[in-house]
């Protein structure tokens, strides 16, 4: 029997190729999955290790430090009276800030990253040095780029954080870039612990002068600190600090694992299904000779362990070159992406004991995806195996009939479910409907799996000329193997097609939000004074910047008479009730994202609080504003919800005739869709000191970053399914060449050209390809849409949006591959000699 | 036959001159190189005339499905020209060989002659499909109508009998009115009633419509049927007769 073994590997080896690749695919996507989740794991403990690099201690505030409600001392004044302690080398600050940078040619904002003395990590110097004094600052190379500044020159520094004066800080050196690691953060501006904002420090590191302190030493230093400071300080080890990290991180990496390895089980799915189909047709093609053997004398028994050893057989090697490609492809991925530094830690991070398990779950999972065409040909009696056999036979019908039945009921009760999940808000709701929603999937890919022989069948219809019509016949011919072959793609496409509306509709629901809150990409404010009027000319040309509206505004002030009269000066009386701003609000619809309405000119909209606040009467519903030449108007007051009592608006046309000479108060302006938001934003600050450019186009930005950069990753993912799908239609067309041999010799002899014959392989691919990407299509859209509707997030209205041209793209790229899928196969067949076909018997 | 030699082939051969629809000159086949080397044709020189029933007999092994594959422009030889009507078929490329094959030359084999995708009415339209060409509605009439088909036109081939199938398969060599009508063993598969009936209408095809047919058989009473009988044996023609009497094929086809 072993030689019988060899022999049938050997001599259907080809046979085998297809199914092999869609094995090797999917388990090399396992270990890939794997090794990245690991690499990540390896590189993010790397940087925790990083951080707490000449640690020995670390040192917290007290939780309950300000329980006597005293404001305790900020955590930084202990830096001093912890460094005096003995055996303390060094204390270094945990701390943030957030600091506006102004050269003389641009301006930049940005976190602070304290640089800590020695033995704490130094950031990596190209030139001159890291800073020594408090009025010293370090900028990585990049920022040194943008400012345009170098060793030695001045920058101005205003502390976002704290406020008050800018003060001038020296550059003292150009640090390397944070590179491409993985916890690379910052902005690129490095300064003396000192020189941030004090309270902003939320843990100090101690150093003793021995570097790589022991546990013991660690334990002392605790305990002296805690003798020490123990009333408002918590102490702990730098060791048992980084374990609590490390723990942490764990717990994060489980959750990330378990998602990166939904992919591959995806893809390892749709292999099952190849594989599957494949033993099926081997089989099938196979019955005489098996029969033959049955007819030798051999037994059911011998016959099913022949065949279920083969089948063993090629999984195991198919399982066992996936495995070798996973890991020679993360390796140079991990290599890629510097999370390993030389091939061999990248070798190093791949578990031998993982891998050997993933090697035997290939293998299982081809026998066990082979195992049912197996059994099913030992049933076979052997005469009846030796006779020519009608594939489609009752019995298959009768198991069609009971699988469309149980997956329409499936169908029906998940819909139940999802409706219901739908309807409800919370996150039970969304959980409801998710598990539906993966229950109902299978449900209609049963029902799929039975009416896709159809369906292709109708979209071949429109075919012309007598090519397509015998395409459209093939895919009937045999409409198990259609169906399967189908489905498979029907997977993938229809998990594509849910993310990509998912991904589209959540985008344009959040932007949608954003709109509503803040209408405007950007608005141009002033910190102090006006903004000089220059600048709305200057803003208006940059790059980007698509189109602008000026905000005009002018303080107003009552005179006692229960009217305001505007342009006064209020510094003169003490008593007087404060200014109030009057805001000529513009039409904003030029700029705006979403409808912004426009303010009557007779309407004055103001808060409850305003009339108090500002001393004016407005009991006869009117406000009476006056010119500083006692022109006035009786604007009709509107209370609105606006949170800041002491402005009123009115519309810009009021304003401009009460106060032609108004300053300019705020410039909103609309990006172009290609502008980069932090570039408009350095252009606009750095034409005035006293400039701010703040709105929603960083969120809008950032939302679109975010979503897309996650869809693309996750297309990524579920597009080696695709792909594993469509190596099983290579792997049936070519399977159904050899099975057509006879048929194909005859089209040739009756003159079927080459090229007619490569057109009908492609066509039947594109027909089976086409008809399932759309019922992926449609599956995906439904399975989005209701995704979207679930997702259990507070806003306002739910955009759902169907992404037609990423859909377009997907339809594109399932017929493409289809051809591509049908080259091998339809050269085989075009290649097929007539005269051999017809000697075949 | 391989009498003719070279002169035969100048037109010279038994007085057919010019009437020549298919002709071997000097053609061989070789398979395989070293000791598996197999000669399935030797230097055949022989003409198929316009208008005739010809049969090929010979014994399994003997050449003669070769000799067919190559006149009908299925198989290329190893030496030799094939010319067939005015085209030396010998040098064409793949795509002309093929055009050559749906327009002139009608095939009717033992076995396996339909598509089974497509209905008989399709089959018998396919190579005329395939070239593009419109089929003339009343000549098809008369093809399907005098073979008996006409309410057989929608069944699919395995709802026909095996007689049934071959006679769509002569109505597909016919509809399309070819130089000749090529046979390889077209009653091999078939009980004697049917095997008759296929018979004669390619005998009626040459007798009523004036259409040239090559059939290659092993069966002594099919060959009988025939104008001329060509025996071959070990690739070369051993004998050439002219309405052959049944003693003379004794032992032909083994």
């Amino acid at each position: 029997m072993n030689e019988l073994l060899r022999a049938n590997v050997t001599s259907h080896a080809h046979r085998y190729v297809a199914t092999g690749l869609a094995v090797a695919i999917s388990m090399a996507f396992v270990v890939i999955a794997l090794a990245f989740s690991a690499g990540m794991n390896s590189s993010l403990t790397k940087s925790v290790r990083d951080h707490y690099a000449g640690a020995a201690a670390v040192v917290t505030l007290k939780d309950d430090a300000d329980a006597d409600g005293r404001t305790p001392a900020p955590l930084a004044d202990y830096a001093t009276p912890l460094s005096q302690l003995d055996g303390v080398a060094a204390i270094g600050q945990e701390s943030y800030d957030y600091w506006d940078l102004r050269s003389d040619s641009a301006r930049i904002s940005g976190a602070v990253t304290p640089v800590n003395p020695a033995p704490f990590p130094q950031p990596e110097v190209e030139s001159g040095a890291l800073p020594a004094g408090g009025h010293e600052l370090a900028l990585s190379h990049a920022q040194a780029e943008a400012m345009e500044v170098e060793p030695g020159d001045s920058v101005r520094v205003n502390n976002r954080w704290q406020g008050g004066a800018a003060q001038d800080f020296t550059v003292s050196g150009i640090v390397s870039d944070p590179g491409r690691s993985v916890n690379a953060m910052g902005s690129g501006i490095y300064a003396r612990p000192e020189a941030l904002t004090p309270e902003n420090t939320y843990s100090l590191f101690v150093a003793l002068s021995d570097s790589r302190p022991g546990e013991s030493e660690q334990e002392a230093l605790v305990r002296q600190i805690d003798a020490e400071f123990g009333d408002s300080l918590s102490v702990q080890t730098a060791a048992s600090a980084m374990e609590q990290d490390l723990e942490r991180m764990k717990m994060g990496q489980g959750a990330l694992t378990a998602m990166m390895l939904a992919f591959p089980v995806i893809a390892l799915a749709v292999a099952a299904i190849v594989v599957s189909t494949t033993f099926q047709i081997v089989l099938q093609q196979r019955r005489r000779e098996l029969a033959l053997l049955r007819t030798l004398g051999a037994s059911a028994k011998q016959v099913r362990s022949l065949v279920l050893r083969e089948t063993t057989i090629v999984g195991a090697v198919a399982s066992f070159a996936g495995v070798v490609a996973g890991v020679l492809v993360s390796a140079a991925g991990l290599l890629i992406m510097n999370i390993a530094d030389s091939f061999a830690e990248a070798f190093s991070m791949q578990n031998p004991l993982q891998l050997a398990a993933v090697w035997a779950l290939g293998a299982l999972m081809t026998l066990v995806a082979g195992a049912r065409p197996a059994m099913g040909v030992t049933r076979i009696p052997p005469i009846a195996a030796l006779a020519p056999v009608d594939e489609s036979g009752v019995a298959a019908r009768a198991s069609h009939r009971v699988r469309l039945v149980i997956g329409l009921i499936i169908v029906a009760v998940t819909a139940a479910g999802l409706y219901l999940g739908v309807r409800s808000d919370d996150e039970a709701g969304f959980l409801l409907a998710f598990f539906s929603g993966v229950v109902c999937l299978v449900g209609a890919l049963l029902v799929v799996s039975v009416i896709l022989p159809m369906l292709t069948h109708g979209l071949g219809a429109p075919g012309r000329g007598v090519v397509a019509q015998m395409a459209r016949s093939n895919t009937l011919r045999n409409p198990e193997r259609t169906a399967s072959t189908g489905t498979a793609i029907v997977i993938g496409v229809t998990l594509i097609a849910t993310m990509s509306v998912a991904a589209s509709s959540m985008r344009e629901t959040l932007l949608s939000e954003v709109d509503a809150r803040r209408p405007f990409d950007l608005v141009v404010t002033s910190d102090s004074g006006g903004i000089a009027p220059d600048i709305l000319k200057r803003v208006e040309t940059v790059e980007g910047v698509d189109a602008v509206v000026a905000i005009h505004a002018s303080s107003a002030y009552t005179p006692g008479d229960g009217t305001l009269t505007l342009g006064f000066d209020t510094a003169s009386r003490e008593d007087a009730p404060p200014a109030i701003t009057i805001l000529g609000q513009p039409d904003l619809n030029a700029v705006a994202h979403s409808e912004v309405p426009v303010l009557a000119d007779e309407k004055a909209e103001m808060s409850e609080e305003t009339p108090g606040y500002a001393g004016v009467d407005v009991s006869n519903g009117f406000l009476r504003l006056c010119s500083q030449n006692a022109r006035c108007a009786d604007l009709e007051v509107e209370l609105t919800d606006q949170p800041d009592p002491g402005v009123i608006s009115v519309s810009a046309a009021t304003l401009e005739k009460l106060a032609p000479q108004a300053d300019l108060h705020q410039i909103a302006l609309r990006l172009t869709d290609s502008a980069d938001v932090t570039t408009v934003q350095n252009a606009i600050t750095s034409m005035a000191d006293n400039l701010e450019v703040d709105g929603a186009a960083a969120e809008r930005t950032m939302y679109t970053s975010m979503i897309n950069t996650a869809l693309l990753v996750i297309v990524g993912l579920l597009a080696v399914s695709v792909l594993v799908a469509l190596v099983g239609v290579t792997n049936t067309l070519s399977l159904s060449v050899i099975e057509r041999t006879r048929e194909n010799g005859l089209l040739r002899a009756l003159g079927l050209t080459r090229r007619q014959m490569q057109r009908m392989l492609a066509l039947e691919a594109i027909y089976v390809a086409v008809t399932s990407a759309l019922v992926g299509v449609v599956l995906g859209v439904f399975f989005g849409v209701v995704g979207t509707m679930a997702l259990p997030v507070e806003v306002e209205r739910t955009v759902i949006v169907i992404p037609w041209l990423q859909i377009g793209g997907v339809m594109a790229i399932a017929t493409l591959s289809a051809v591509v899928a049908s080259w091998w196969p339809g050269r085989r067949a075009a290649r097929t000699s007539p005269v051999v076909a017809l000697a075949t018997e | 036959m391989g009498r003719g030699g070279v002169l035969g082939w100048n037109g010279d051969m038994n007085g057919l001159t010019n009437s020549a629809i298919v002709s071997l000159r000097d053609v061989s086949k070789v398979y395989g190189s070293g000791d598996t080397k197999v000669v399935a044709l030797d230097g055949v020189d022989v003409a198929f005339e316009q208008g005739r029933f010809t049969a090929i007999m010979g014994p399994s092994g003997s050449g003669k499905s070769t000799m067919l594959h190559m006149l009908a422009g299925l198989d290329t030889p190893t030496s030799g020209s094939i010319r067939i009507e005015d085209t030396e078929i010998t040098g064409l490329d793949d795509d002309a060989l093929t055009r050559l094959r749906r327009d002139r030359i009608g095939f009717v084999f033992q076995s396996f002659n339909l598509v089974p995708t497509l209905n008989a009415k399709a089959n018998i339209l396919l190579p005329l499909k395939l070239a593009g060409r419109r089929s003339d509605p009343i000549w098809f009439d008369e093809v399907v109508t005098s073979l008996g088909l006409k309410d057989r036109l929608t069944h699919r081939p395995s709802e026909l009998s095996g007689g049934q199938a071959q006679r769509v398969a002569v109505a597909r060599a016919l509809v399309m009115r070819p130089a000749v009508i090529v046979a390889d063993e077209p009653t091999g598969n078939l009980d004697s009633h049917s095997s008759k009936d296929v018979l004669t209408l390619l005998r009626r095809a040459v007798d009523s419509l004036g259409q040239s047919v090559i059939m290659v058989t092993h069966d002594t009473e099919s060959a009988l049927m025939a104008d001329r009988v060509l025996v071959v044996r070990d690739g070369r023609v051993v004998s050439d007769l002219d309405r052959a009497a049944a003693q003379e094929l004794q032992g032909a086809g083994r």
